[in-house]
């Protein structure tokens, strides 16, 4: 398992961001947040993640301007993207797909568990 | 010659009547696409008092048409220009026209070419019809998938994880009562996300009226993902999940957006309805163009007198409210209704308490 990697969480519904810290803090994770787009790439400078986890909707903006602002960011053009987004329709997945994010999954569709399982394997 | 100019006149007259009658906007115009003739449909659906108003007017600059996208028509890729020119008729084209109120309508658009003896055009007619309450409709349901799928999603998701975690026993040890109740909270949840999904599903059912995107699908593939998905659900039943399968791939013609739902709604009513300790066996045939799923389970099997019924909104046959409670009756009415989409077939061979076999036919790329 890896240890000691960073993530950086971008979710602005309170109870979720919660959950998400702390279950991948058990996990041995060292977690950042924001629920602010337009603070992530400020934020993502600094804390230099290893890999990033995106909602779509999110109060001040979505998560595919946050994806397309990282991924034009030369330090994180590579960094690994997984949405985590309670949109499940084909064409957000595309979109999201195609604007660079790594990998999708329907929130209320996958255990926790499977949420730990892809992080790890995106990050080996 | 007076009585000659009268029957004209009254043949005009009735031509015009007719004209009226119809229920879609006509518009009849020269070679060069001016409006010569209308009728009072058209007029009421772009705004017009009458056809006086439109009649000399070049018709591309009437309309103002822009297309699904919203890129603007121009005179080259005009319907119109392709029916005078090359003498095509272009049926159904859907387009934004512009209103005499500047609002824009959507339309359904049908262009013949009108031509003379010598087979040359001489004009064409527009048959126009509004479709904007039919697109308005498409929009909220969109609007309604998009919104629901987040506001109702988020807390069950919240919820559901939390169960988990707390069920894991991670947050501390719980006793025989908080296990049995946060189990039964639980399953409760997973059900209502289930009725979510479903629900979501039958708001995204497309218009169908509108042609699915029928692309080339490894059917191998897609079973293989799906039943990846379906591992951790089947362990937990004490069902397994066998796919025979050839080392020969078989391609379909299929919607990539629908695909993976109906395989995924077949397989999880196989496992849900099976008997502990059975396996499920899902395989591949190939007969002529076309190419069979077949997914076969061991357990409650579909009544003889209820069978009828199977593919109906809300049905659900007795013996499987009793197996599982929980369920909208909606699965396999989206599966089959997803399948007639993507020109396939779905049918059934049931044994009640036994065996049941679904079968998926889709044509071969």
């Amino acid at each position: 398992m890896p240890k000691n990697k960073k993530i950086m969480i971008v979710e602005d519904e309170p109870f979720t961001l919660k959950m998400y810290t702390h279950l991948l803090t058990e996990e041995g994770f060292e977690v950042t947040a924001t629920p602010n787009t337009k603070e992530v790439v400020r934020l993502a400078k600094a804390n230099k993640p290893d890999l990033f986890i995106v909602d779509m909707m999110l109060q001040d903006g979505d998560g595919f301007d946050v994806i397309r602002e990282l991924r034009k960011t030369t330090e994180f053009k590579k960094t690994p993207i997984l949405v985590l987004s309670n949109l499940g329709q084909e064409m957000d997945i595309n979109e999201a797909k195609k604007v660079g994010a790594d990998k999708y999954l329907v929130k209320s569709n996958v255990r926790f568990e499977e949420v730990i399982k892809t992080v790890q394997a995106m990050l080996k | 010659m007076v009585k000659k100019q009268k029957e004209i006149q009254v043949a005009t007259q009735e031509i015009q009547h007719f004209m009226d009658a119809i229920g879609d906007g006509i518009l009849i115009t020269d070679p060069k696409g001016i409006i010569t003739d209308a009728n009072q449909t058209i007029c009421s659906i772009l705004g017009y008092d009458n056809k006086k108003e439109i009649t000399g007017r070049s018709t591309l600059s009437l309309l103002s048409p822009i297309n699904e996208q919203g890129v603007p028509i121009t005179a080259k890729n005009a319907a119109i220009t392709k029916s005078i020119s090359h003498g095509d008729r272009i049926n159904n084209a859907i387009r934004q026209f512009l209103r005499k109120d500047n609002r824009r309508m959507w339309a359904s658009i049908t262009t013949t070419p009108l031509k003379d003896k010598q087979k040359k055009a001489r004009g064409s007619v527009l048959v126009i019809r509004d479709i904007t309450e039919d697109r308005q409709q498409q929009e909220y349901r969109t609007d309604f998938a998009h919104v629901a799928s987040h506001s109702l999603r988020t807390p069950l998701g919240n919820m559901m994880w939390a169960h988990e975690y707390l069920l894991s026993e991670k947050a501390g040890k719980l006793n025989d009562t908080q296990n049995e109740f946060l189990k039964e909270s639980y399953r409760t949840l997973k059900a209502m996300n289930t009725m979510v999904n479903d629900l979501l599903s039958v708001s995204r059912l497309p218009d169908k009226k509108i042609k699915p995107k029928l692309e080339k699908i490894c059917l191998e593939q897609t079973v293989e993902q799906i039943i990846a998905n379906y591992t951790t659900y089947a362990q937990a039943r004490n069902v397994t999940v066998d796919f025979v399968k050839s080392s020969e791939k078989h391609f379909i013609k299929a919607d990539q957006r629908y695909l993976p739902i109906i395989i995924q709604n077949i397989l999880e009513n196989a496992i849900r309805y099976s008997f502990e300790n059975t396996k499920i066996i899902l395989s591949i045939t190939q007969k002529g163009d076309f190419i069979t799923l077949a997914c076969t389970n061991n357990g409650i099997g579909i009544p003889k007198d209820k069978q009828k019924f199977i593919f109906a909104k809300f049905f659900r046959a007795p013996n499987a409210v009793k197996s599982e409670g929980n369920g909208t009756g909606l699965g396999l009415y989206i599966t089959r209704e997803m399948i007639n989409m993507n020109k396939g077939e779905i049918w059934f061979n049931s044994v009640s308490n036994k065996e049941t076999t679904f079968f998926i036919k889709f044509k071969k790329y």
